[in-house]
């Protein structure tokens, strides 16, 4: 029987040794060879990551291999088709982002902070990631030697950087603007010293410089307005910006003027009967409140039976919505108020998306206009932006007391997250055309939007779903006590904590949304993947460039996915989602 | 003085429920409207176009060939749905199988104490999830039928005879049922079950007497006989033969209006049981409760449903046919596989060879051969699923508490026995749930095969719509497949779900 011993005193433990006592080999043990099944397996490894690795590279980098062949098509992975004479349309829409992210960087000001020693730790670990890569090239001198070298140099110089600093590199911080700011300088250094790619040297720069001073006209208008106001004007800028780039920037539309002018009246007519409704509704009691709201809701039921413009049509619509949820959203003065503006704003942005779409594009191509990475885009950002409203409306007729609702909702959810998405896009490709009147289709990067926006919603309103039921009732019974309507209560208190508690969730979707935008390669849309997959390894100076466009494509995707989901995890602990 | 409220109904306009009821009715009318007028543009399109609505394209041969699968020449379009299928179900299955055994090593292997394994594992992870699932079964396929070695003589592969890798595809051994292949399969469920009976019959011997009774062993032991028995005895399951055909008989002899009334009976008994079970559950002691108008619109749907059911039945005959005829014919197909004079045995293994009908060689049938197509999907969807469980597996273990490592540690288990028989059974009934996901994931992911065209469901409708111009017809099957595999595969994974939650009183 073994001996029971008693302690007959606490004593606090010791403290654990420090961290530069601990020494390499130290580490080695503890950490490869802790037990004998487990230097096996570290003998194993080692053994397996350096024959892995070295015919990976071996075939990465045999002579066979076409790397060259990857810079001259740059212009292709971005945009494909698009003419080339009017490539000043591209660097447009580059150059509005560019603006928009100055003007957002200026406004929320990033205020994390790395710390030095972090950076020399990065900084280490780079040198060591290319002495091993080095080391397990294949090959004689060469390129092979100054990569080792290089590695070599930075281990040498962080541990004397790193001696140097000791407890400073703890404590000392570098604010995450600075390193933005050394970033830019670094991209501008390398656009400048490498000649891969010349001919877009000085747009590039041009963006870089618009960002650098959009962030610093920012800086000067935060300092002089409300900030609350700035931020809601950046925020509908950069909804905004979608639609702008896409429909007028990039496709060079011939707008029918004379036509849009036989709108106006109609146009005015509706914004002043809009404007009329919501101060109506949310100064009348509740009985005549809801007779204005069945009097327009009639109307834009009628509209559909006379001969009015389409647009008329829609902003009735609209109109009738408003003035449905004013009470909700206009109780007080400056919500009237505030409401309102938001009514106008949705007039314009209706006349001036009704306009768009209706409006043939000026630019003569054959194919598709939109291609390469400027499509993958559009398919990502106008798919993530159309299911966002369209998944919360689901979780909500999901979770809703109504049973027509709740079938409708669940039988949409889980039929499409039954079929795969391929199935979806080929709907849109295919079943749609069949279903609309003749001559009435739409393009395919538009349907492509729309289907993916559709079949990522009811992914979407699963994790929104998850939120709503994470929401305490206890928050929804308060909102009742304090004598909140059923659109009050959740508009305010239960789908923003719903949302905020699902934050992770949705980026992860939004990654995923991204990495599907691959699909419609399949349907023949060329997107960047179908660039590199077929376009490029078909044309004659890059003939059967396959494996080299692949693993391009793999990288940049890579690349894409990888800083999103580092973005989210930072953003989660921002949020202390999950702490509380 | 008090103030009674008046005690009259509220007037019809501010009725909550009528107001909601109208909304909802309003709605759906919209909604159903605007079906409407989608279905009748497309009545119209297809009469100006001069093509009609018919499913004969599934009857018809189509004219075309596939790349592989049970018909390469396939007679109808049924046969072609078939061939896809049938091809999709063997990546599905398989890669479940790999994807489960590769994503629980490398789970574990990430929160190994061992720090290479744990970086490796990670730096798997980290890639293969971020990068689109596309980009990777395009890039095996071409590394497959690209940089695989040529397919030069009768000596190709790393071993000759035994495993064949080239540019052409991949050939391994394997072993093929027979002919006598079902009769002895009957043995193997018997087996199963007889096996099922020992390891509870020592299982309760264990629990009375504490004693370890070797529950797995025996069980183990009981099958394997069976196994054994069934490879010498299997043709005296060939009399199975007989019961399946008398059954195929009675199934053709019944007139098809029999089956109709029989049919549509059924699905209005089946409504109305539901509609009763639903009011019994809403029987309290006190009596009915209240029905809210949920509980209404349920058995108002139920009872719809068992009608419309009922109609369909009765008034689609060529439904309650077709259901009859496939009836027959799986009844007839059984029939066929089993023979009292049927001798051999059940399973054979074969290996791959090289032929040469014409000038060049190919890989000959003998061996189980992978054509690049299905080695790259099959390998992007395997790793691609991996990373995915991996995490979960991870995030399982990590949510058992850690009280659990430290009393299995305390009492003295090894690491490894710790892991397996403390923390992964706990960890299971969390991973479960996310681990069905992800068995759905990579069913509905093998449909990007059409991207290497593999041929799976979605590529051989593409083919088939390409040939007739039945889009719509080809894109209801797919949906229905999709759906069925959906249902059948969660379906599986909350009977296993509700089998292992804790029973809690």
């Amino acid at each position: 029987m073994a001996e029971v011993r008693v302690a007959r005193e606490i004593r606090p433990p010791e403290p654990p040794p420090e961290a530069s006592q601990l020494g390499f080999v130290v580490w080695l043990r503890k950490n490869l060879f802790n037990s004998p099944f487990n230097s096996v397996l570290t003998v194993i490894g080692l053994v397996g990551v350096f024959f892995g690795a070295r015919s990976g590279l071996a075939f990465l980098l045999a002579d066979e291999r076409r790397w060259s062949v990857i810079p001259p098509n740059a212009t292709n992975y971005a945009v494909e088709a698009y003419l080339r004479d009017s490539l000043e349309r591209i660097w447009i829409s580059v150059a509005i982002v560019a603006v928009l992210a100055g003007l957002s960087t200026s406004i929320w000001r990033p205020t994390g902070k790395t710390s030095w020693g972090k950076v020399v730790a990065g900084l280490r670990g780079f040198g060591a990631a290319a002495l091993v890569l080095g080391f397990l090239t294949p090959g004689g001198f060469g390129p092979r030697n100054l990569i080792m070298i290089v590695g070599a140099a930075m281990i040498i110089a962080t541990a004397v950087a790193l001696r140097r600093l000791r407890e400073r590199a703890k404590v000392e911080t570098i604010p995450t603007l600075a390193v933005l700011s050394a970033a830019i300088v670094v991209v501008l250094a390398v656009i400048w010293a490498m000649p891969i790619a010349s001919s877009t040297q000085i747009p590039w720069t041009v963006m870089l410089v618009t960002g650098v001073v959009a962030y610093l006209l920012g800086r000067l208008v935060v300092a002089r307005s409300s900030l609350r106001v700035l931020k809601t004007a950046v925020v509908a800028a950069w909804v905004l910006s979608l639609p702008v780039i896409y429909m007028t920037v990039q496709r060079g539309p011939i707008i029918p003027w004379d036509r849009v002018g036989s709108w106006l009246p109609g146009i005015a007519a509706v914004t002043i009967i809009g404007l009329g409704a919501i101060r109506l509704v949310t100064r009348l009691d509740r009985e005549r409140a809801a007779l204005v709201n069945a009097a327009l809701l009639a109307a834009s039921i009628g509209v559909w039976f006379v001969s009015i413009p389409m647009i008329v049509r829609f902003l009735m619509i609209a109109a009738t919505v408003f003035s449905l949820a004013a009470p909700t959203f206009a109780a007080s003065s400056r919500g009237a108020r505030n409401f309102s503006i938001g009514w106008v704003a949705i007039v314009l942005f209706i006349t001036y998306f009704v306009t768009m779409s209706l409006t043939s594009r000026g630019l003569e191509t054959r194919v598709e206009l939109l291609g390469g990475m400027n499509v993958t885009f559009l398919l990502a950002i106008g798919g993530m932006l159309l299911s966002f409203p369209l998944g919360i409306m689901l979780a909500l007729g999901r979770t809703s007391t109504m049973p027509v609702f709740r079938l409708m909702s669940t039988g949409y959810i889980e039929v499409v997250r039954g079929v795969p998405l391929i199935t979806v896009l080929f709907f849109g490709d295919k079943v749609v055309p069949r279903f609309l009147p003749p001559g009435l289709d739409f393009e395919g990067v538009v349907k492509a939007v729309m289907v993916i926006a559709l079949f990522s919603a009811a992914y979407l309103a699963e994790n929104v779903r998850g939120g709503l039921q994470s929401v305490s009732s206890g928050q929804r019974e308060a909102a009742r006590a304090l004598g909140m309507t059923t659109g009050q209560m959740t508009m305010l208190i239960t789908l923003p904590q719903a949302l905020r508690a699902v934050i992770p969730a949705l980026v992860g979707q939004v990654i995923s949304l991204f990495k599907d935008t691959s699909l419609v390669a399949i349907i023949g849309l060329a997107d960047f993947f179908r660039v590199a997959r077929d376009i490029v390894p078909n044309q004659p100076v890059s003939l059967g460039s396959v494996i080299e466009n692949l693993v391009l494509a793999a990288v940049v995707y890579w690349v894409f996915t990888f800083s999103f989901s580092r973005a989210s995890l930072r953003l989660e602990r921002r949020l202390g989602v999950g702490t509380r | 003085m008090s103030i009674v409220a008046p005690q009259t109904k509220p007037p019809i306009w501010r009725n909550g429920t009528v107001l909601k009821w109208a909304a909802q009715i309003g709605v759906f009318a919209g909604v159903a409207a605007l079906g409407w007028i989608l279905v009748s543009t497309a009545m119209a399109n297809m009469r100006a176009q001069g093509v009609s609505f018919d499913w004969e394209f599934l009857t018809d041969p189509p004219g075309i060939q596939l790349a592989e699968g049970i018909f390469t020449r396939p007679a109808s379009g049924l046969e072609v749905f078939a061939t896809g299928i049938v091809n999709m179900l063997r990546i599905t299955v398989s890669g479940i199988v790999a994807a489960t055994f590769l994503g629980v090593v490398i789970g574990i292997s990430r929160l190994s104490s061992n720090w290479l394994l744990s970086k490796l594992s990670t730096f798997f992870i980290e890639t293969i999830r971020n990068i689109p699932l596309l980009v990777q079964i395009v890039f095996w396929f071409f590394l497959c039928s690209l940089f695989f070695p040529a397919l030069n003589g009768v000596d190709a592969g790393p071993i000759p005879g035994w495993l064949v890798v080239t540019r052409k595809g991949i050939s391994l051994p394997w072993i093929f049922p027979q002919q006598t292949f079902w009769q002895w399969l009957v043995f193997v469920a018997a087996g199963v079950v007889a096996a099922r009976w020992m390891v509870r019959r020592r299982v309760r011997q264990l629990e009375e007497t504490g004693q370890n009774t070797h529950p797995g062993r025996y069980g183990f032991l009981v099958f394997v006989a069976f196994a054994a028995v069934g490879w010498w005895a299997h043709p005296l399951a060939g009399a199975l033969g007989w019961v399946w055909q008398l059954l195929a008989g009675i199934v053709a002899t019944v007139p098809l209006i029999g089956w109709q009334l029989v049919l549509g009976g059924a699905a209005v008994f089946l409504a109305a049981r539901w509609i009763f079970r639903f009011l019994d559950s809403r029987r309290t002691p006190a009596g009915l409760a209240r029905l809210t108008d949920d509980d209404y619109f349920r058995m108002f749907l139920a009872g719809a449903l068992g009608l419309i059911g009922a109609g369909v039945f009765l008034l689609v005959p060529g439904l309650t046919d077709l259901i009859a005829r496939v009836t027959e014919f799986v009844l007839r197909f059984f029939d066929a596989k089993f023979d009292f004079l049927r001798t051999g045995a059940p399973l054979a293994l074969g290996r791959p060879s090289i032929v040469t009908p014409g000038r060049f060689p190919q890989i000959g049938p003998t061996g189980m051969t992978l054509t690049p197509a299905f080695f790259g999907v099959w390998v992007g969807v395997t790793l691609y699923t991996a990373a995915f469980i991996a995490e979960i597996v991870r995030g399982g273990i990590l949510a058992v508490s850690r009280g659990q490592t430290e009393a299995g540690l305390a009492l003295g288990l090894k690491r490894g026995r710790l892991l397996r028989m403390i923390v992964l059974p706990q960890a299971f009934r969390i991973i479960l749930p996310p681990m069905g996901n992800q068995y759905l994931n990579l069913a509905k992911n093998t449909s990007l095969g059409i991207a290497v065209a593999y041929a799976e469901p979605i590529q051989v409708g593409q083919t088939l719509f390409n040939q007739t111009g039945d889009t719509i017809q080809v894109f209801v099957l797919w949906m229905a497949f999709y759906l069925a595999v959906s249902l059948v595969l969660s379906s599986i994974v909350n009977w296993y779900n509700r089998k292992l939650a804790l029973v809690e009183r």
